[in-house]
């Protein structure tokens, strides 16, 4: 009884993580349609839920990196799972107050390695898998989006050279259309399924499927790909400011080329199987559209903070998944008291925190 | 050769070049859509219907061009 009503926490949890991603990550999906004005902001916001919701549904390959490749599968209960996600939504929620554009990504997976090290030690950790999957592409993949952006509006201003510039944007602002639709679309298929393998890893530790059948179910396909686009349709605005126009201010063809270079780097990558941080990946197709055209045209100041939040968020998060871990673990170890303690202090501290918004008397603007 | 065995090599510069091939590659054939279609209407506007023709025709192609790059790119993830 005490494990069903933890399995309900969980995946609860883990929904509720999945429409943060959505909430949070909405900006790197519309942020550069918004700021060029191909599309009013809740227009984009809706089509970019539409696509996060189609495209979580195209591939399965980054949710079997999660479930099998980060951790051990066959050490991890389901309150470590519990512990990871809280210290994801933790963080993921800090971030969005602070309005810096972090990755959910590896905040789920810093708080499933922080949960499990506190649950098993070292050995629950699959270090090879979390770097040759997690870290090492979490270096290369903006990089990449970077050059790539940077390249590819160098050849765009180059073809257009001594055109019009009133038909010229307007072309672009169409084609934004398509490359923020396949940004949405390669964002719903990469992140979706992140909560896809941790959903499928509780199911694997409550005992519903067998460590060495990994499968993800029907229906955890569809609520979390439901969970992202709601949260994706919710809108992280201060975070779309951010990315919109407080890195460098963007023409339509920076816009294109940046979103472009973005849906190309984590397709490839959700090819691949690399669960990539999509946020990683646009901000850097955005500051390599801006560096390309003039490398004072990117606000290196926010774009410090960002790197600074980027590097900070596994461990960050997996200190919170640790510590969330070590109180429900006061509660014994599969009690189900524990995880009901700490979900009723997040909804507590999520309310605060809402309420402390609305009233206008917080919010750090901290990449101003 | 410590990288070589916890990332798999090949498939790891794969997605680097198909990333590079496909970003850089859907701008450019965007760009010459977009660069048809402009200097179609100006010529247009000036009379010159050929010429016109001719870069409607381009525009044409960079567009098909892009919308083929598009589907060759859902098509590879859901097929794997």
């Amino acid at each position: 009884m005490s494990a069903d009503i933890i399995l309900v926490i969980v995946v609860g949890s883990a929904l509720a993580f999945d429409f943060t991603n959505g909430f949070h990550d909405t900006a790197n999906v519309v942020a550069a349609s918004i700021s060029t004005r191909a599309m009013p902001p809740r227009i984009a916001v809706g089509f970019a839920a539409i696509f996060n919701f189609v495209g979580a549904f195209l591939s399965l390959k980054v949710a079997a990196t999660v479930g099998k490749d980060i951790v051990d599968s066959n050490s991890i209960s389901m309150t470590v799972v519990f512990a990871g996600l809280i210290g994801a939504i933790a963080w993921n929620l800090a971030t969005w107050y602070l309005g810096l554009p972090s990755s959910s990504s590896h905040a789920l997976i810093g708080g499933i390695v922080g949960s499990a090290f506190a649950a098993h030690g070292a050995n629950a950790v699959l270090g090879d898998g979390l770097l040759g999957k997690i870290v090492i592409p979490a270096v290369i993949a903006p990089v990449l989006a970077f050059l790539v952006a940077g390249a590819a509006i160098t050849a765009a201003y180059a073809i257009i050279a001594k055109q019009r510039p009133g038909p010229v944007n307007r072309g672009y602002r169409l084609g934004q259309l398509l490359s923020s639709g396949l940004l949405a679309l390669s964002h719903g298929t990469n992140d979706a399924q992140k909560t896809m393998g941790i959903i499928t890893l509780a199911l694997v530790a409550h005992g519903n499927i067998a460590a060495d059948n990994f499968h993800v179910p029907d229906w955890v396909v569809i609520a979390s790909a439901s969970a992202i686009a709601l949260g994706t349709y919710t809108g992280g605005w201060r975070i779309i400011r951010t990315m919109g126009s407080r890195i460098i201010k963007m023409d339509p063809a920076q816009g294109f080329a940046a979103q472009g270079a973005g849906a190309a780097v984590i397709l490839a990558a959700s090819h691949a199987g690399y669960p990539l941080s999509t946020t990683h990946v646009i901000s850097g197709g955005v500051m390599g559209a801006g560096a390309a055209k003039r490398l004072s045209a990117v606000r290196w100041g926010v774009a410090g903070n960002i790197i600074v939040a980027w590097v900070l968020t596994i461990p960050a998060a997996a200190i919170i998944g640790a510590f969330v871990y070590a109180i429900t673990r006061i509660f014994g170890a599969s009690s189900a008291v524990g995880p009901i303690v700490v979900s009723v202090l997040i909804l507590a501290g999520i309310t605060a925190l809402f309420l402390r918004r609305a009233q206008g008397s917080g919010g750090l603007e901290a990449t101003t | 050769m410590i990288i070589a065995k916890i990332i798999d090599p090949h498939a790891a510069w794969q997605a680097i070049w198909t990333a590079a091939v496909a970003g850089v590659g859907v701008t450019v054939v965007f760009s010459i859509a977009v660069l048809g279609a402009t200097r179609a209407t100006d010529l247009r506007r000036d009379d010159r219907a050929g010429q016109a023709a001719l870069f409607l025709g381009l525009g044409l192609l960079g567009f098909a061009a892009t919308i083929a790059a598009v589907v060759y790119a859902i098509t590879l993830i859901t097929t794997k």
